[in-house]
């Protein structure tokens, strides 16, 4: 008899803190392709401290992983199979052989300009070069500097159609916001973006929540320049967002980021959901600079509140829910946010314990980035301070 | 103490969310009157509706359609529609749900488009599951249909269909708007270009004079060098050489001269079927031999206002084009003149745009030839200066006809099919009208 079902995806994790960056990424690669048992790698995903020699780190991997694919970047902390990989924890490599689904990925760097057209071209590439497919997720991941992050996951969607998942993250820099790289085979990208196409013959489902509540009144964005929300209701952003918060003096610019990245906004959605925005910065002139993507001019926000329990609580819906559209999944790639660990502080390894806990024997892999790409409804899918996965 | 009891809390909540359903449908009309309020142009601002409208309404799939042929309809923009079916028109046929919203007038809502065998099968390959259709109304007519379409199972509303439509409203006006902008642009820039052909056309004829000033110079000069040798010297034939060619480079530059409408001959009253008949005894003797030239002109006398010379030459023209038509050697040549009244001319507009008749009659002179004929590609170059199809010609035969004609306050016009043959005409406005003109 003939074994018609489809061959299973073998994949395996691996991480290190050691110092020198060859050697870390070749002692990651080579417990990440263990559960391979003697197979080639079809994809190979790095995720890694930016305090490392990039290219070394890679050349590392590479040495154990040969020409597979690679795609990656850094982030501000790693999650490996229930580990947290703090600020300068090291790296994380998964490696997995490809079993139903073809990989192909598209890049570029020094990006600058229309993301839009970028994440069209990255998007067309990478289709082009996996092949078509009944179904398909396009993985994104950006450097977290490029601009407006939305503008290239809307440039992908134009090009993928509701019927292709997108999911991934921006890459951080262990949130100084300086240089973030992404990684694509031996090359280590500035100013990049990078599309991997996951072909697939089954549906694949992107799951994302983040456990924040409203505390304040709908608010009307009604002026935004850039990366900035310049008036709220008419009135100056920064000092409409601490009359919400119910402040008596005026947030110090420096310690604003103290601040707002416990109480984001949430953009209203049509159904009442909310996707967050957080507000990084306080600038001189009153405005709030949002980091990835602005609430557009005419659009509803309001002022969020959590707690540590209230975000840890929703890992266990990401991974049941996740696990549930792949029931014979072999990994659940994860992506949360950078904002989260800084909130969680002392408690930051409970999340990646408890994604494992969910998950159960199913290996969970990702990383903490500056914006999680998440599109589930409509062609808004750029997120922050939120928990995203989606399992292969 | 303020009482804060569960009726208080029930009724507190509802405001609560009317207040805040309000909030939301204010700030998407004001998003998107924003966004149409922006000088862009229509593809731009059409393709940032739609962003806005996929986000406001959480639609996987926004598309603005418009029709393209009777039963089909094509996006001019969308939303969430993949490369390869963006192209893949939308029915428009009976009993479609793009046809009821335009037929109605008013939103369609699917609830559940899976088993729904009038759904468009691009919306149907995407997994939509409810979706939204709405009519595009202009001031006048119906502009084309706004669909919207989510792959979840949750259903656009009324109050969802309500609000659509008072945008699709908006959307409506801009459209019609902007093509009316548009349209107007082309218009200028036609206006423009006409005033550009206009102006080269000055410039080409200034050239031409001086060329031909320049060539008269030289031709003299010539003249009085050949004079000046002792007959037998070679370089007699040289300078009978150069004075060739530069009789010949005059007769180009007087004909562009033509061409660009400009003459030095005087116009009078000119019986053009007398002149017609005096030239063409001539022009037989031109053609090959076995082409035939048959003639029916009139009894009396037509008579316009032009130079015999360049009515002479614009037949000779016609004639010899039409002799050069025949591939095989051997055709017939039908020259015709007949009075037409100004109803019956109807101008070309490719060779006499923007020309209009006289109210007076006209006298259409008419050379047939059952040759080769032009394609459509051919006879759009036919009047254009040096084209030519021919190994010797020089491409100036019927651009010379063509300047004439208007110098002449005329028009010319050109029935050719490829292998049926080609019939000119050239239309003149008469200056006498037939009852008081006798032939002698």
């Amino acid at each position: 008899m003939i074994d018609s079902a489809p061959p299973r995806v073998r994949a395996g994790t691996g991480m290190s803190g050691l110092k020198d960056a060859f050697e870390a990424g070749k002692a990651a690669a080579t417990g990440a392709i263990v559960p391979l048992t003697g197979d080639p790698p079809a994809l190979v995903m790095v995720f890694a401290t930016p305090r490392y020699d990039l290219p070394e780190l890679l050349a590392g991997i590479r040495s154990v992983t040969g020409t597979a694919l690679l795609v990656g970047s850094t982030g501000s902390g790693e999650i490996v199979r229930g580990e947290y990989l703090g600020f300068g924890g090291g790296v994380g490599v998964l490696a997995m052989t490809a079993g139903p689904y073809r990989f192909a990925a598209a890049s570029a760097s020094e990006i600058s300009g229309d993301l839009d057209q970028a994440g069209q071209a990255l998007a067309r590439a990478s289709r082009a070069k996996a092949g078509s497919s009944p179904y398909a997720a396009a993985m994104l991941i950006t450097d977290s500097l490029l601009g407006d992050l939305q503008q290239f996951v809307q440039g992908v969607y134009r090009i993928t159609g509701p019927k292709v998942a997108i999911v991934g993250g921006a890459a951080g820099d262990e949130q100084r916001f300086v240089q973030s790289s992404v990684f694509h085979d031996d090359a280590v990208l500035d100013k990049g973006a990078l599309v991997l196409w996951i072909a697939s013959d089954r549906p694949l489902r992107v799951v994302t929540r983040h456990g924040w509540d409203p505390i304040g009144a709908p608010l009307l964005v009604t002026r935004a320049e850039g990366t900035e929300i310049a008036e709220l209701g008419g009135r100056p952003a920064a000092s409409v967002y601490e009359e919400q918060l119910g402040l008596t003096s005026t947030l110090a610019p420096e310690a604003f980021w103290a601040t707002s990245i416990l109480h984001p906004f949430g953009l209203l959605q049509p159904d009442g959901r909310h996707v967050i925005r957080v507000a990084r910065s306080k600038t001189e002139r009153g405005t709030l600079m949002i980091h990835g993507c602005v609430p557009p001019v005419g659009s509803a926000v309001q002022v969020m509140g959590g707690s540590v329990d209230s975000l840890l609580s929703v890992t266990d819906e990401v991974v049941d829910d996740a696990l549930d559209s792949q029931p014979d999944a072999a990994v659940l790639l994860t992506f949360s946010c950078a904002a989260r660990a800084m909130i969680f502080g002392e408690r930051a390894p409970e999340e990646a314990r408890r994604l494992q806990a969910s998950a159960g024997a199913v290996p969970t892999f990702g990383f903490y980035c500056c914006a999680e790409f998440a599109r589930t409804a409509g062609v808004l899918g750029t997120h922050n301070a939120t928990l995203t996965a989606v399992a292969l | 103490m303020i009482y804060d009891g569960p009726e208080r809390r029930v009724a507190r909540d509802a405001a609560l969310a009317e207040y805040r359903a309000a909030i939301r449908d204010t700030t998407r009309l004001n998003r998107l009157f924003a966004i149409l309020g922006e000088p862009a142009p229509l593809a731009i601002l059409v393709d940032r509706v739609l962003l806005a409208l996929s986000e406001m309404f959480a639609a996987d799939v926004v598309a603005l359609l418009q029709p393209a042929g009777p039963d089909d309809l094509l996006p001019l923009g969308a939303i969430g529609l993949p490369e390869e079916l963006i192209r893949r028109p939308f029915s428009g046929l009976e009993g479609s749900h793009a046809a009821v919203a335009i037929n109605d007038r008013a939103p369609v809502l699917v609830e559940n488009a899976l088993g729904d065998p009038t759904m468009d099968l691009q919306l149907a390959e995407l997994g939509v599951e409810t979706a939204a259709w709405l009519p595009v109304l202009g001031s006048q007519e119906v502009l084309g249909v706004l669909v919207l379409g989510r792959c979840q199972p949750v259903p656009f509303t009324r109050s969802d269909a309500d609000m659509l439509m008072a945008m699709t409203y908006r959307i409506g006006l801009v459209v019609e708007r902007a093509r009316a902008d548009e349209a107007g642009k082309r218009l200028d820039s036609r206006l423009r270009q006409a005033e550009k052909v206009e102006s080269l056309g000055r410039m080409a004829a200034a050239i031409a004079h001086h060329f031909n000033n320049k060539l008269t110079a030289v031709m003299g000069s010539l003249e009085l060098a050949l004079d000046d040798l002792a007959v037998g010297r070679d370089a007699r034939i040289e300078i009978a050489n150069a004075q060739e060619a530069a009789r010949q480079a005059s007769v180009v530059s007087l004909m562009m001269l033509s061409y660009l409408g400009q003459s030095f001959h005087a116009r009078e009253a000119l019986d053009l079927v007398a002149t017609c008949r005096e030239a063409l005894p001539e022009l037989i003797c031109s053609l090959p031999p076995k082409v035939q030239l048959r003639t029916e002109f009139p009894e009396a006398a037509l008579t316009v206002r032009a130079s015999e010379v360049e009515i002479r030459q614009v037949l000779a023209n016609l004639v010899l084009n039409a002799g050069e038509a025949m591939a095989t050697g051997e055709g017939e040549i039908v020259v015709a003149i007949r009075e037409v009244p100004a109803s019956q001319v109807v101008p070309s507009p490719l060779l006499s745009p923007g020309w209009t008749p006289g109210a007076g009659p006209y006298a259409c002179l008419e050379v047939f030839d059952n040759g080769s004929g032009m394609d459509p590609k051919l006879l759009g170059n036919a009047f254009d200066p040096f084209f030519t199809t021919k190994f010797t010609g020089r491409g100036l035969g019927l651009p010379v006809v063509l300047g004439v004609v208007r110098a002449h306050h005329g028009t010319v016009t050109v029935d050719s099919e490829p292998g049926r043959g080609s019939t000119f005409r050239v239309f003149l406005p008469l200056t006498v009208p037939t009852q008081d003109r006798k032939r002698e």
